[in-house]
């Protein structure tokens, strides 16, 4: 089996000069060797329309909408830029399809990852009365509006604060004690 | 057998590096050889993606248990026009170092140059605002990470402390991918001064400028979410 190096580089004879790819004397070295060149003007244009979008969300973040509906808004102009960063500026709108392929399993691998933290997170007061008998033993129903992120922490206070009256040893691991820096 | 390397080539005077470069032996040739170092580049910046990741969790976590106090901390504690101003540069530098490889692909080494100092100047512009406009400041009011927090002077909300620490646990971790590229950016610019890119070859310039584009897109994500959302 002949190795690419075992053949001797060839003179140019036209400027004199060496050229490396006739030292790969195969037929995939000169196959498709294809660069994509960036067109300046698209270039400029993704660069443009990012700036227009980063003003757009500043624009977005001043507007009466909910918290919720800011950070919505924050996530969709920043994915948009993102994508176009990704696709131009990155090059995978020309590349082989493997590198995107890369970075779509790492996204999938993103979205498992923060979204079931915050399906833990969010879920963490369904589980709390259950971990805590004494609570509905004493009398403490969680309803169902306790019964959310916030609502653990509030019957965490009052827990503390049952504690504190009957002047047991508070639960610091959790009671935050509500709104108080601590 | 004798194998040839980029050393005997060059030794011709007529010849700049990126004319003579030669693959690694273990490479079918020059397209495959950048084709794979791309891909491993993306494979890093995947796992830089996961890292950061991590942050976005801990934001998305925070936030959910205390909204109000999240939203009122996030516009109490950052100045959006100091973000705002670091986006556009950021933007500005990936748009020259876009332009660089552009440059390298049509063998223009002034141009590659120029663009690269361009893309430089960008970075420590972004690295000196966050240090001087934004981080001495609450170095010096003591509004540190976690249990550093004090709560003395101004206080605005309980949970300040943590949104801080979020704040700052994932600015300074992109602030450090920044000058990190800072470095990779100026070996790039004595390769290129050296005339190691052109047509042929400019793999590390590429590869640099994927990096450079994730620690863009990054900023892009923490800049709506720490100073606006």
């Amino acid at each position: 089996m002949a190795h690419a190096h075992d053949h001797k580089p060839k003179l140019d004879l036209d400027d004199g000069r060496f050229d490396p790819h006739e030292t790969l004397a195969s037929d995939e070295a000169h196959a498709g060797h294809h660069v994509h060149v960036a067109s300046f003007g698209l270039m400029f244009w993704v660069f443009a329309i990012l700036l227009v979008l980063t003003a757009l969300t500043v624009w977005t973040s001043r507007l009466p909408m909910s918290h919720t509906a800011h950070l919505v808004m924050a996530i969709v102009i920043a994915t948009v830029k993102a994508l176009l960063v990704a696709a131009f500026f990155m090059h995978l709108w020309w590349d082989k399809a493997l590198n995107t392929i890369v970075v779509s399993a790492t996204l999938f691998a993103a979205v498992l990852f923060v979204g079931l933290t915050l399906l833990d997170v969010n879920s963490r007061a369904l589980v709390t009365p259950m971990e805590k008998p004494e609570r509905i033993a004493g009398g403490v129903q969680p309803t169902n509006a306790e019964l959310t992120t916030s609502g653990a922490f509030e019957l965490s206070r009052r827990a503390a604060e049952e504690k504190k009256a009957k002047g047991l040893p508070i639960d610091h691991d959790t009671g935050h004690g509500g709104d108080k820096p601590h | 057998m004798s194998s040839i390397t980029t050393k005997d080539l060059t030794a011709d005077r007529d010849l700049l590096p990126w004319e003579a470069y030669v693959p690694g032996h273990h490479w079918r040739n020059a397209e495959d050889e950048a084709e794979g170092a791309k891909l491993g580049m993306w494979l890093f910046l995947s796992t830089e993606v996961l890292l950061f990741m991590g942050f976005f969790t801990a934001y998305a976590a925070f936030r959910m248990k205390f909204p109000g106090n999240w939203y009122e901390a996030a516009h109490y504690y950052l100045d959006w026009q100091i973000g705002a101003i670091n986006t556009c540069v950021l933007l500005l530098s990936s748009w020259t170092v876009v332009m660089a490889v552009r440059a390298a692909q049509l063998a223009k080494r002034r141009q590659i140059l120029v663009y690269l100092a361009i893309t430089n100047l960008c970075a420590l512009f972004f690295l000196a605002t966050k240090l001087i406009l934004e981080y001495w400041p609450k170095i010096q009011k003591g509004k540190l990470p976690g249990a550093n927090f004090a709560y003395t002077g101004e206080v605005q909300g309980a949970h300040d402390h943590i949104f801080l620490s979020v704040y700052w646990i994932s600015t300074a971790t992109h602030g450090f991918h920044v000058l990190v590229g800072v470095f990779l950016i100026s070996w790039c610019m004595i390769k290129a001064a050296k005339n190691h890119y052109g047509p042929k070859h400019y793999t590390s310039l590429e590869n640099v400028a994927l990096y450079w584009h994730l620690v863009d897109v990054i900023w892009i994500f923490l800049f709506p979410l720490l100073y606006l959302a």
